[in-house]
């Protein structure tokens, strides 16, 4: 029997053509096939660079098609100083005698605190005019992680949170978190309003054990406590009393702790396996053990992570303050970055490294530089992110009494931006109207996606 | 010396040496005499502690006895039953006297009763127990230090602020004072509104100095300020306003008989109270000269001039006249340009000598403005029960409806000059205080949301950390406790609130909980260590149950009143007591450790 029977009375129509059900199911098989072979995905590749090149729409789709998968955060906790690492201005009387080195990419100088970094700058794209009205740092800590400035009514939910809930039905069961910081502060990344299931689950130096996974007692003794636990005491406790869905919950936490603590997935949380030359390739310090296993976990399917580096809030001594901490970020991120790409994971992986604020253009009589908001820099890398992008520049000489608009910055992006492009990268409809507890509408992003980085 | 030792035989050598006063054995002796010293000097001290613990301030005691707080009580009650046959709702009966010892000693101390004060208590008659346990805790300092903790949360919020001018701890520790010496509540408000000076020097100070901001010269964020002072002392939500005007009803202003939603410009002529503000390195001023606040207000190109105003009663603005009657200001445009068509009274700064914001805070806490008092007595209620009588805490209608009881304690707070103690210990009187979390019946959500049984709420992590640590102890841990535990706990709690999370200023929220944090109860550090048996501690709980010539069972109700201030039942005795017969120190830690990360040690209810 054939398809169309009709056909046969369309003098257009080319009989060649005709299908059959069972060619139409075989040629439907062998096309299924191709879709698996390397010319698929260069065809793919090919189609996507086509629509790269349309309209930002179509740009858009494109993204939805094959979004990046996870995010990992290096979180610069306290405020790094734009001049002494990604946007020095040599010789000017901001840089108060900073030095700058080439980089791989032509015209583009980082500081020379960051020789790693500096050669692999055609992965990273750079945007060097980020602002924010928040020059406190827990309000403008609030303000990076959620986009959104902090507001007395509600908490808002870091950018992992948002994204974790946002993509939930596309994550398998697995025992680990999805949302994990490692060493973690106290301001590291929280649900909000979306929920306590969303804060990131903190761990610390990843040279010591999962904090809190390894029982006290013998496993007798834990199963003892357990039953105790979930058998004798809760159910007296929940006898004759109205449930709430917090309360509710809590058999469910207990259970999925326990699955934790004697699950073998816990392995992505450790670097002891990893050569003592692999760590030195890391800077062999807790911040590089961190960036191994954001690496691991990446690895293992977790879907967002943070990797906290603190100690960047350069008051006084700042030129040294500067040094020392990019001593540590530059070799862990330089090998995290290689890693990733060595294992096929820079592709759908995006790496966001940012502080809350940058730091004055003026060194104070301390040595130190201030808070400063007005112009910073914030990188990405991977997750489809063209590398060897710049965007946005800063004065080299701002006066540092003038704020905000007044200032002689070029294509500035408040922070809100950041947040609408990564969370377009990650396929997540950032103009989404989710209705808070609070019973206000409100977007998952108020900002404007930074066209030039997807170009 | 040589010489004479050589003489001597061994045996009366040792003998003269030892008697001889070397540096070496003088620092011996002394170190023993100080340790001995120390030691007398702590028992002396836990002996000084058991005894203050039964010498209650008799004025205190006076004022927490029922028979003095009849009227109001009994108004208090008649409401909300009235609200239970409407609804058709059963209350609970009321709960046991230790179920709301724990619950009195979690709200104003942020811990469970000792087992010391369990059975101080318990030597009482029944008719005074609650009394006295109440008048005890209104003199415990942990009561002024936690409840001063609690309203720093809301007032200043919970971090550590502009660093240069924001001394956070000094706040909280002028607050206890308050709190201790029982001041009006609208003093304090209006100590904390006038405050005037160094922020380290004067704690109130400290209230504006919060709301600097260190990217515009340690500036006082103004809208921050009228934010803040809108939600905890009107009790109104009007944040909105800061940006344009209301068109979702959210805000309500005007009278009763013409109420009208609020304006932009409503925020900002309060704002303008707080414009005259000056931080300066020799402190906290008034610009009695300044110019009048200005603002672009939404559709404008150019800034506004706003005179200060009040969005309701007007009335009540401006000083006292010989009669006790307010004078109205009259309402003035002498140096603004007033873009809104509203009733407002204003204030101009440029004619008058009083500081702007001391005229608003003699507004705010005038007798006839409610608002300010409901706000309060709606923050106490959420204090006391886990869960406001009006959520969000610090959003209440300005005309009403207000649910039962409200207008009753309001109106009590009012007459009685604005008494926290006496407002404490109506609520802790008042029959929802008392009414069972469980009930013979089916309970429903109308239930909880009547007050027909009480409502059961997730305690804070400073509450959890204080329950853990008061279960490594028999007797209570207060300032009487040693210097050494005390820090001991400080430094154990800091750490176990780093690692749970803060709320911040957002308390009453209700979260659930995160694996991290169950992770933290079952095998955290503290929850660990603090109730094992380790060198180091010698006197906690465990060792010195296991050494109570107690029977199993015996132990497994100790424990149960402990943790949890109640006993445990048939069955749960019988499911525990045989391994504690058994296995006494390992039942006991393991005991410990699962009633501490049950729901019922870590929920109030």
């Amino acid at each position: 029997m054939t398809i169309h029977s009709h056909s046969h009375s369309d003098p257009n129509c080319q009989s060649a053509w005709h299908l059959s059900r069972r060619s139409w199911l075989h040629s439907l098989a062998w096309g299924s096939a191709c879709w698996l072979t390397p010319l698929a995905e260069t065809l793919g590749r090919i189609h996507h660079e086509d629509l790269q090149r349309d309209s930002l729409a179509a740009r858009q789709i494109a993204r939805r098609l094959r979004p990046a998968k996870s995010l990992i955060v290096i979180w610069l906790q306290g405020g790094p100083s734009q001049l002494e690492t990604f946007d020095p201005h040599p010789g000017s009387p901001s840089a108060e005698g900073s030095l700058a080195i080439p980089t791989r990419v032509p015209n583009l100088q980082f500081s020379d605190n960051l020789p790693l970094l500096a050669e692999r700058a055609d992965r990273l794209s750079i945007i060097r005019s980020v602002t924010s009205e928040e020059g406190d740092h827990e309000r403008a800590i609030h303000n990076m992680m959620t986009g959104y400035r902090p507001e007395p009514t509600l908490i808002h939910p870091a950018l992992g949170s948002v994204i974790c809930h946002a993509t939930q039905s596309w994550d398998n069961a697995t025992d680990l978190p999805r949302h994990v910081s490692i060493l973690a502060t106290g301001q590291s990344s929280r649900g909000g309003y979306l929920g306590p299931q969303y804060d990131a689950f903190r761990t610390y130096d990843p040279a010591n054990r999962v904090p809190d996974v390894e029982a006290r007692v013998d496993d007798p003794r834990f199963q003892r406590r357990l039953q105790w636990l979930t058998q004798v005491v809760e159910p007296e406790f929940q006898r004759g009393r109205l449930s709430n869905p917090q309360l509710a919950a809590t058999a469910d936490t207990i259970r999925q702790a326990t699955r934790l603590m004697s699950s073998e997935q816990l392995a992505a949380f450790d670097v002891t396996g990893v050569s003592p030359t692999e760590q030195k390739r890391y800077g062999d310090t807790a911040f590089g053990r961190g960036c191994i296993a954001a690496t691991q976990l990446i690895q293992a399917g977790v879907r967002c992570v943070e990797v906290t580096l603190p100690g960047w809030d350069s008051h006084a001594n700042n030129h040294t303050f500067q040094r020392n901490n990019c001593a540590i970020l530059d070799p862990a991120v330089a090998a995290m970055l290689d890693d990733l790409a060595a294992r096929e994971l820079l592709d759908s992986t995006l790496v966001l490294i940012a502080g809350e604020f940058g730091r004055t253009p003026k060194l104070n009589v301390a040595g130190g530089r201030d808070h400063w908001p007005h112009g910073f820099s914030v990188v990405l890398a991977g997750g489809g992110i063209q590398g060897g992008r710049v965007i946005g520049e800063t004065d080299p000489a701002p006066p540092i009494e003038k704020t905000g608009s007044r200032l002689k910055l070029v294509d500035p992006h408040p922070v809100e931006n950041l947040h609408a492009t990564i969370l377009h990268l990650m396929g997540i409809d950032y103009q989404e109207v989710i209705q808070t507890p609070i019973g206000r509408p409100l977007k998952i992003s108020e900002g404007q996606i930074i066209d030039q980085l997807l170009s | 010396m040589t010489n004479s030792s050589s003489n001597s035989s061994p045996g009366s050598s040792s003998n003269h040496a030892a008697s001889v006063a070397t540096p070496a054995n003088w620092l011996g002796q002394l170190a023993f005499v100080l340790i001995l010293l120390t030691g007398i000097a702590y028992l002396l001290q836990q002996s000084l502690a058991k005894t203050a613990l039964r010498r209650i301030d008799p004025r205190i005691l006076t004022e927490v006895q029922r028979p003095g707080l009849h009227g109001t009580l009994a108004t208090l009650d008649e409401a909300f039953a009235h609200a239970w046959q409407t609804q058709h709702l059963e209350p609970t009966p009321p709960a046991d006297d230790l179920t709301i010892m724990r619950r009195l000693s979690l709200a104003l101390t942020g811990m469970p009763p000792s087992l010391e004060q369990i059975r101080w208590s318990e030597s009482l008659p029944d008719s005074q127990r609650l009394e006295q346990y109440l008048a005890h805790l209104l003199q415990d300092p942990r009561t002024h230090d936690y409840l001063a903790e609690r309203l720093a949360r809301s007032w200043v919020g919970a971090e550590s602020g502009p660093f240069v001018v924001f001394r956070r701890q000094r706040f909280v520790t002028w607050l206890s004072d308050q709190l201790q010496q029982n001041r009006p509540y609208d003093q304090i408000v209006r100590d904390m509104l006038t405050a005037r000076g160094l922020w380290t020097d004067h704690g109130p100070v400290n209230f504006f100095s919060a709301q600097a901001d260190p990217d515009q010269d340690n500036r006082i964020d103004l809208v921050r300020v009228t934010g803040r002072v809108s939600r905890n002392f009107l009790g109104m939500r009007i944040d909105c306003l800061q940006c344009h005007d209301d068109f979702t009803g959210g805000t309500e202003f005007g009278t009763p008989s013409e109420p009208r939603e609020g304006l932009q410009t409503d925020f900002h002529r309060l704002a303008s109270f707080f414009g005259q503000i000056q931080l300066a390195p020799t402190g906290l001023h008034d610009r009695l000269n300044a110019p009048t606040y200005a603002v672009e207000l939404l559709g404008d190109v150019e800034p506004t001039r706003l005179t200060a105003a009040v969005p309701y009663g007007q009335d009540w603005v401006g000083p006292p006249s010989d009669n006790g009657a307010s004078a109205a200001v009259a309402a003035t445009t002498a140096d603004s340009v007033t873009t809104a068509p509203d009733s407002a009274a204003t204030v101009d700064s440029t004619t008058n000598d009083t500081p702007l914001r001391q005229t608003f805070a003699q507004w705010l806490t005038h007798r006839e403005n409610r608002p300010f008092a409901r706000a309060m007595v709606n923050r106490v209620w959420g204090l006391m029960f886990g869960k406001p009588l009006v959520e969000p805490i610090d959003n209440l209608p300005l005309h009403g409806p207000f649910p039962p009881g409200l207008e009753e304690l309001t109106d009590d707070f009012i007459a009685h000059d604005y008494n926290l103690r006496r407002l404490i210990t109506l609520i802790a009187y008042s029959r929802p205080f008392a009414a069972d979390s469980r009930g013979s019946h089916e309970l429903t959500p109308a239930h909880q949301q009547h007050w027909a049984c009480f409502p059961t709420s997730k305690l804070r992590p400073e509450q959890m950390a204080g329950t853990i640590s008061q279960a490594a102890s028999l007797v209570a841990l207060d300032d009487s406790t040693h210097i050494v535990t005390q820090l001991v706990r400080f430094g154990e709690e800091l750490d176990f609130l780093t690692r749970y999370g803060d709320l911040g200023d957002q308390e009453f929220e209700q979260d659930g909980e995160t694996v991290s944090q169950r992770l933290l109860l079952l095998n955290g550090e503290m929850a660990t260590q603090r109730l094992r048996v380790q060198d180091g501690l010698p006197f906690n709980s465990v060792i010195q149950l296991e050494r109570l010539g107690q029977s199993p069972a015996q132990i497994v109700e100790l424990v149960y009143l402990i943790v949890l201030t109640r006993r445990p039942t048939p069955h749960e005795v019988a499911a525990i007591a045989p391994v504690i017969a058994e296995e006494r120190r390992a039942g006991i830690e393991d005991l410990l450790s699962v009633l501490i990360n049950s729901s019922e040690a870590l929920w109030n209810h």
